[in-house]
């Protein structure tokens, strides 16, 4: 059912009107009558078919509905019948090769169990469970208490031996005999390995494995971590060994008289003064040392090295990008300053040193890292002493209003100033006797 | 047998000396000023290509070829000119190093640096040195073989002579220049510090003061 839009009301905006639940308009699906769909073909014919499977051991006639023109010559599903082959042997064959083997078995029994093998296409644990109590089961001859293992065991063994007898049994002279076929041999013979006693353990194990404790497997999960942790750093540490051994011959080889690889005897830090080196011919060398350390260097062995070269990860650097950055905006101030006291290398875009060694730029950086404060410091001096005199001139104007006599009374009156609140940075206590010299000296100029 | 595996916690550090050497020309066959000789030598002139495979002068775009390389020394490039502009040497080192090439920047100078009071006698060439240290952090094996080689000779001179100005008296000085200033901005330090105290305490002072006569207004 259609609902008609309403009239428009005079006043109201269309909008307005749609909005009212009377008023929509409601959109509906009409039901349409759907034909048959056509087909292009003929309907196809269907027969009750009776079949045979050759998968089954007798002649069973099933029926099914198949289609009339379609012939089969087999049951489709009859592929999927499949069968293990367990191994059959002659009489012959047994008395060669399978008899020798284990005299806890004897004929009958052997062929017992390759019977219930070729029944029960090689399933062991239904032939174990069975073992007993199939009707087959020979009334004598038979073990009593034959474990699955025993079962497994003699079936490989009998494997074993008959491919190791068949293939013996090839005529041609072995060098002849082409090396795909000893492969195979070898691969078939791997195939058929049971080790009984193993198989007895791996099932022992799963037990216990399969009846673990909460604790235990707890205690395992941390064993395990350990392990591997102590193995990760055990490569690690064999490694560093070696290398240190082999490289500890590159340098006695290479004994080299550069500055570079044995830069200071002393390894002291922050050496500031020079130190004087052994007086030869009348002549003092004076040197300076930086800061340096004793660092484990792979391959080496100790070596000392500049304190600011540690820990630079790999790759070439240039000892005047090394220097503590500082921040753009005191960058200029720093320059200068560092200009003024003629220790700027001219031409430069930043500061850097004249000649830029490790014990220079150690110093240099120390210089640089109280130049900052310093320059803080002179601007919130500068700040605060002006500001002190716009307050003395303020002071004063005011003072010259009231009266010079009633201002100092009044002043006097005041108690004394806690200074160690106010003040921007500096936290220091202030003596009450230092307010108190204040305050004379500032009675003096009032 | 050795491998391109690099060492770590190894540090090795070459001197290098950088800059211009520049004279007035004195005869102007054209508008060119002056002759200047840009280069890259070892601080005692010293054997430095054996850790330098190839050395990259690049010139203002102003003159031919600007890009001038040179793969055994002298690393120098002499031209004429008359402006002062960027030089960018790049430092290129051998393959087995497994090292990325380095750029040094510094300027092209050529004018004597303002000395009021003084002039500059003609002729007398003006130099722009820079020294710097090459500093090879965690070299591979075979570039450390390469770095340890012999030198030939001690790589900065104990004493400055001639064009080598940069000696291991020179650095003594600088240290010595450097200490000194660390103390006297030390000493400043503390007397601003002093200062900013003092007026911190009269600006407390004077603020109650004017605060208690503007009440009595």
């Amino acid at each position: 059912m259609t609902h008609k839009p309403r009239q428009k009301v005079p006043g109201m905006s269309r909008e307005l009107t749609s909005l009212y639940l009377e008023n929509q308009a409601i959109p509906v699906v009409l039901e349409q009558f759907q034909a048959k769909p056509k087909f292009g073909t003929k309907a196809e014919r269907w027969v009750w078919r009776g079949f045979r499977s050759s998968a089954r051991g007798d002649d069973l006639a099933l029926h099914h509905w198949a289609k009339a023109n379609e012939q089969y010559t087999d049951y489709y599903y009859a592929r999927f019948n499949a069968k293990t082959n367990p191994y059959q042997y002659t009489d012959e064959e047994y008395e060669k090769c399978i008899e020798s083997l284990d005299k806890g078995w004897s004929r009958i029994e052997t062929d017992y169990l390759l019977h219930m093998c070729r029944l029960f296409d090689l399933r062991f644990i239904i032939i174990h469970d069975r073992y007993y109590s199939h009707i087959d089961c020979p009334s004598s001859g038979i073990e009593p208490n034959r474990t699955l293992e025993d079962l497994k065991g003699r079936y490989y063994a009998i494997g074993r031996a008959l491919t190791q007898y068949r293939a013996g049994e090839d005529s041609r002279d072995p060098e002849d005999v082409p090396l795909q076929t000893t492969n195979k041999l070898a691969d078939d013979l791997a195939l058929l390995r049971f080790d009984k006693d193993k198989e007895l353990e791996r099932k022992k194990y799963l037990e216990a494995l399969f009846h673990r404790t909460k604790e235990e497997i707890e205690e395992e999960e941390l064993l395990t971590a350990e392990a591997r942790r102590i193995e990760a750093n055990e490569r690690r540490l064999v490694h560093e060994r070696e290398v240190l051994l082999h490289v500890s011959d590159l340098v006695r080889k290479s004994a080299s008289p550069s500055r570079s690889v044995a830069p200071s005897v002393r390894s002291e830090q922050g050496n500031l003064s020079p130190t004087f080196g052994d007086p030869t011919f009348g002549t003092e060398i004076h040197t300076v040392k930086p800061a340096v350390v004793e660092i484990e260097a792979a391959d080496i062995g100790t070596i000392v090295v500049p304190q600011r070269d540690a820990r630079l990860g790999p790759g070439v650097f240039l000892r005047s990008d090394k220097l503590h950055p500082i921040p753009k905006n005191k960058l200029d101030a720093v320059k200068q300053f560092m200009s003024q006291l003629a220790l700027n290398s001219p031409n430069t875009i930043w500061p850097r040193p004249v000649m830029a060694t490790p014990a220079v730029c150690d110093r240099f950086d120390s210089l640089q890292s109280i130049i900052i404060p310093l320059l803080d410091f002179k601007k919130t001096a500068d700040k605060l002493e002006t500001e002190v005199q716009v307050l003395r001139a303020r002071k004063r104007m005011l003072v010259n209003d009231i009266g010079e006599g009633k201002a100092e009374e009044l002043l006097n009156r005041l108690p004394s100033v806690d200074t160690t609140s106010g003040g921007s940075s500096t936290r220091h206590q202030r003596k009450s006797s230092n307010t108190s010299s204040r305050r004379k000296s500032r009675d003096s100029v009032s | 047998m050795k491998s391109g595996k690099r060492m770590k916690g190894v540090v090795i550090s070459k001197p290098i000396m950088y800059g211009n050497i520049a004279t007035e020309l004195l005869s102007r066959k054209t508008d060119h000023t002056h002759r200047w000789t840009v280069f890259l030598r070892g601080p005692n002139g010293q054997d430095i290509s054996y850790f330098i495979h190839k050395v990259e002068f690049k010139l203002h775009e102003t003159f031919v070829n600007n890009n001038r390389a040179f793969k055994s020394p002298p690393y120098e490039v002499t031209e004429t000119g008359w402006g002062e502009f960027e030089i960018i040497t790049k430092i290129y080192f051998p393959p087995a190093s497994g090292e990325k090439p380095i750029s040094l920047y510094h300027m092209l100078k050529l004018y004597p640096p303002d000395a009021p009071g003084q002039s500059w006698p003609k002729g007398k060439p003006v130099n722009n040195f820079f020294y710097d240290e090459l500093i090879f952090s965690e070299p591979t094996e075979d570039f450390f073989g390469m770095l340890t080689k012999d030198a030939g000779g001690p790589e900065i001179p104990l004493k400055a002579s001639g064009n080598q100005v940069f000696s291991l008296e020179s650095e003594v000085a600088e240290c010595k220049r450097l200490e000194t200033a660390v103390v006297q901005v030390t000493g400043k330090n503390d007397e601003y510090k002093e200062r900013v105290r003092t007026a911190e305490a009269e600006i407390a002072i004077l603020r109650r003061d004017i605060a208690a006569l503007e009440s009595a207004l």
